[in-house]
């Protein structure tokens, strides 16, 4: 049980997607934001969001988050947490006519580079697409994974984006080996770059589904009271154990060799973290191909409560968790024991977006409410 | 007509071209020149056509030089038997800066990046491996960044020098002096620990 929560106390958006400044006082619990479809709900929680982790969970095209005809854009949020309170800020602003984007963290007022905003304000987030997490791509749960990982072990950004880049260069080569038929001589330097961050992103990841699998178990009988048993596991492309940093290493840059040939054939890298995935049993067999719908969503809230509690464990103090639109999708008991849990015991702040006014059901009665209008914030009285 | 005169117009052109400059603070620099007294434009004038007239790449290291050789290779008191391998002529200053290398240099012009098309015969490479398999040569010291395509080039070049019989060694990763440890990039203080050694 988490000694405390971390609350976004207020949040301040200027010239934040079509928000062209707003001011939001947040509720300690949970924050029901309603508003008809194309009003800047989701805007709302992902400026949370993107200030908690530095760059928007929803696009990579961070020039997207500045007003359209804007130069810049910033939000601002004054987060409650056991610690200290404490006041996170980033601006953006788009550099000239290019399209990069220069991007200012500071926390109570000084500059501070970016991944060590990491993890003041931790969150979890529940957006419409995390309901296909079971059937989805693998790529769904690595974010997932990712994005639980930088915020408890802020080191592993860097670790991310070096791959990310390492990846592109070593896949650039692998085609002009294909193609021109030389560069083999440098693929060794390359390679091995990718296996030194590749082995502790995948022994970070395997450690961390390590501790959500049993908290993930216990949500889900929380939800269900189903007896089957929920089963969650790190499959390494690598097939390695991956509890040691050098011999995952060593494991990666063996089966770099093993598949030298079809890397060739492929001109892509055919090993290593980003093609891993978390494997999810229930009862002894795939969830993928054997659970029913209502089951996969159950284990859905059963995975995002896991994320929450693993954070709330690991840093003394229950995430902030957004659910984008979600409850519509759930049914009555689900929504409701969601909410209970979220509010009650695991003593969480909540947003929640929403296109039906939630004033007269019962689990939100001692919510906040908000309607969302054209980018303006209004508190319901 | 053009609002702008087209002098103006070009100066904030070929301003705006240099790295870190964007539009608004070239259009500041080229309405700075025109308020200024013309012997000081002149001056600037002068000192950029000179540039390239007066300064060229070492025979030798490919480091800047206004003669056939730069002033490090010229200079009688370093020693032959060391090179610092770098990537850009900007990192001999670094080094030199720091007063503790008192060898030759090499300029490789860049790193490897598979990305930009640049492999090793875009580098000048070959002209290391001859400068390092001459007899004099004992040690080459790679000091290329410690970002990705650095890294690559140092194991590369590592790689590639065996055969030369030189001892090649990489630049020790630290934490950068006066610095607080609590604000050290995670990275740097990772590679500081495995690169620790006994006290």
């Amino acid at each position: 049980m988490p000694a405390g929560r971390c609350a976004i106390t207020r949040l301040r958006l200027y010239q934040f997607r079509n928000y062209p400044a707003a001011t939001v006082t947040l509720g300690p619990a949970v924050n029901v934001i309603a508003g008809a479809n194309a009003q800047g709900k989701t805007n709302l929680l992902e400026a949370a969001a993107t200030l908690a982790l530095t760059r928007s969970p929803r696009t990579s095209t961070t020039g997207d988050l500045v007003m359209w005809g804007q130069a810049a854009c910033a939000i601002e949020g004054s987060v409650a947490r056991p610690g200290g309170d404490t006041t996170l800020a980033l601006r953006l602003e788009r550099n000239g006519d290019s399209a990069r984007v220069s991007r200012t963290a500071t926390v109570d007022g000084k500059p501070r580079p970016a991944r060590s905003v990491l993890g003041l304000c931790p969150v979890v987030m529940f957006w419409p697409d995390d309901l296909q997490l079971v059937k989805a791509g693998p790529d769904a749960r690595r974010r997932l994974l990712d994005i639980l990982l930088m915020q408890l072990e802020p080191r592993m950004a860097a670790h991310m984006s070096r791959y990310r880049r390492v990846l592109e260069q070593r896949n650039a080569l692998l085609h002009r080996l294909r193609t021109e038929g030389h560069g083999g001589s440098e693929l060794d330097g390359f390679t091995r770059e990718l296996a030194h961050h590749g082995a502790r992103i995948a022994v970070a990841r395997s450690q961390l589904v390590s501790a959500l699998a049993p908290l993930a178990n216990a949500a889900l009988r929380d939800l269900s009271g189903g007896d089957e048993d929920l089963v969650l596991s790190y499959v390494a492309a690598h097939q390695c154990v991956c509890d040691n940093e050098e011999q995952s290493k060593l494991d990666l840059l063996a089966a770099y060799r093993a598949h030298a040939s079809e890397e060739l054939a492929r001109a892509v890298s055919v090993i290593g973290p980003h093609r891993d995935d978390m494997s999810i049993q229930l009862g002894g067999r795939s969830a993928r191909t054997t659970a029913s719908q209502g089951q996969q969503r159950s284990i859905v809230l059963a995975v995002k409560l896991a994320e929450m509690r693993h954070l709330a464990q690991r840093t003394g103090a229950s995430p902030v968790v957004m659910l984008d639109d979600v409850l519509s999708d759930l049914d009555q008991t689900r929504r409701g024991l969601l909410v209970s849990l979220l509010a009650g015991r695991d003593a969480a702040q909540v947003l929640i977006t929403t296109t039906e006014p939630l004033h007269n059901t019962a689990d939100m009665r001692d919510a906040q409410h908000f309607t969302v209008t054209r980018g303006s914030v209004v508190p319901d009285v | 007509m053009p609002l702008v005169p087209e002098a103006i117009e070009r100066l904030v052109t070929e301003f705006g071209r240099l790295p870190g400059i964007g539009p608004k603070t070239a259009q500041r620099l080229a309405f700075h020149c025109l308020r200024t007294p013309a012997e000081m434009t002149e001056r600037l004038g002068a000192a950029l056509q000179q540039l390239h007239q007066q300064v060229q790449p070492c025979a030798r290291c490919f480091f800047i030089a206004d003669g056939d050789l730069c002033a490090i290779c010229s200079d009688p008191r370093r020693d032959p038997a060391l090179l610092c391998v770098v990537e850009e002529a900007l990192d001999v200053v670094a080094v030199e800066r720091s007063g503790e290398f008192r060898g030759l240099y090499h300029v490789l012009g860049g790193a490897l990046s598979p990305m930009d098309g640049i492999g090793p015969d875009e580098l000048r490479i070959a002209e290391l491996e001859r400068r390092a398999a001459t007899d004099e040569v004992r040690e080459v010291v790679i000091a290329t960044d410690p970002d990705v395509e650095g890294e690559a080039t140092a194991y590369y070049l590592g790689e590639r020098l065996a055969a030369a019989g030189v001892t090649v060694t990489r630049l020790a990763h630290g934490l950068p002096a006066g610095a607080d440890l609590e604000y050290a990039d995670e990275l740097t203080v990772a590679r500081a620990f495995a690169g620790r050694r006994a006290l």
